[in-house]
């Protein structure tokens, strides 16, 4: 009986790995600064899943991955600290700019988008750039419908005002 | 800027456009790592186990250790039947200690009240004693004669003997 709930336990995890690691990692390179971070907040989000698969909800395994995701992005960006973190994202953009529009266009997206607080930057990304409508994303989130929507506002300002900045 | 430009702008520079997302041996690496993360059930239910049985053990020692209940005392037997004047016994009480030949009316033995029974059962036993003891002072039943003894509750006891035609006390 044990083997077969680790085969079972093990079938699902290979299952969601499976479903969701492309997805995850999509979502993580438009929430952290650069593609290794992404993959590492990718693989602690499935370790975290690994570890405790009886906190996934069935059938919700997908808004745990992506809370969990989120999660680990305000973990790390409350470890370094808002300016470190802005300033370190920046420094590498500059670093790894290419001439063409478009790695400009991304560079300046990137360091807009690290200015904003983790769960709001989740928000606008899942909004704006996955497309998702903002009952899905508190779904997706865990929070209000309203919150959604109060930081989808409060994100499109910072975010205007940092991309005029910039234009200057 | 509107929020059209905006999400154009955000769309222009999405971070994840040219990403060719994780590569087959990252892939692969990945997925094993997280498998191999998985915890084993044998090791999950060892400390739950151990934890039932500490568990089991505690109330085991405290169901032993809990002093008894303490036994009140039995109260006693007539405690509820409250106490009453000995009905003396009417002289056709020897009758009725007689056995009856006629079957009980259905019905009959539960009409009769539990406490009138047991004055009745009292007077009948103090009668019998009473009957079977030869006062000294009193003159000896003459044979054919009917004696009925009982007391009063004060204490007086009384003796009817019923000859033919006369009665003497």
């Amino acid at each position: 009986m044990d083997t077969s709930r680790q085969r079972t336990t093990t079938e699902r995890l290979a299952g969601l790995f499976d479903a969701h690691h492309q997805r995850l990692f999509r979502l993580a390179l438009r929430l952290s600064p650069d593609r290794e971070e992404a993959h590492d907040l990718v693989q602690e989000a499935f370790l975290r899943a690994a570890r405790q698969p009886a906190s996934m909800p069935d059938g919700a395994e997908e808004a745990w991955l992506v809370r969990t995701l989120v999660n680990l992005c305000r973990d790390r960006y409350r470890r370094l600290g808002v300016r470190s973190r802005v300033h370190e994202s920046l420094r590498r953009e500059e670093e790894t700019a290419h001439p063409e529009a478009a790695a400009v266009a991304r560079a300046t997206v990137r360091a807009a988008l690290a200015r904003l607080a983790p769960r709001r930057r989740a928000v606008i990304v899942l909004h704006e750039l996955e497309g998702m409508p903002a009952r899905e994303v508190a779904r997706l989130l865990g929070i209000a419908e309203v919150t959604v929507r109060w930081h989808l506002l409060t994100a499109r300002r910072e975010l205007a005002r940092v991309l005029l900045e910039d234009r200057r | 800027m509107n929020d059209e430009r905006l999400r154009q702008r955000l769309r222009e520079g999405d971070p994840a456009t040219g990403e060719n997302g994780l590569n087959p041996g990252e892939i692969h690496a990945m997925r094993r790592a997280v498998l191999a993360a998985a915890p084993e059930p044998r090791r999950r239910l060892l400390p739950a186990l151990a934890l039932a049985g500490a568990a089991a053990a505690i109330l085991i020692a405290l169901f032993a250790l809990r002093p008894g209940p303490v036994q009140p005392p039995a109260p006693p037997r007539i405690a509820a039947v409250p106490a009453q004047p000995q009905v003396p016994a009417p002289p056709a009480l020897q009758q009725a200690s007689a056995p009856r030949t006629e079957p009980p009316a259905p019905g009959e033995k539960k009409k009769r009240p539990i406490q009138r029974r047991r004055h009745l059962r009292a007077a009948r036993e103090e009668t019998a004693t009473l009957a079977s003891r030869e006062p000294a002072g009193n003159p000896p039943a003459e044979p054919g004669a009917r004696q009925i003894q009982f007391s009063t509750p004060g204490g007086t006891r009384i003796i009817w003997t019923l000859t033919s035609g006369k009665a003497s006390r």
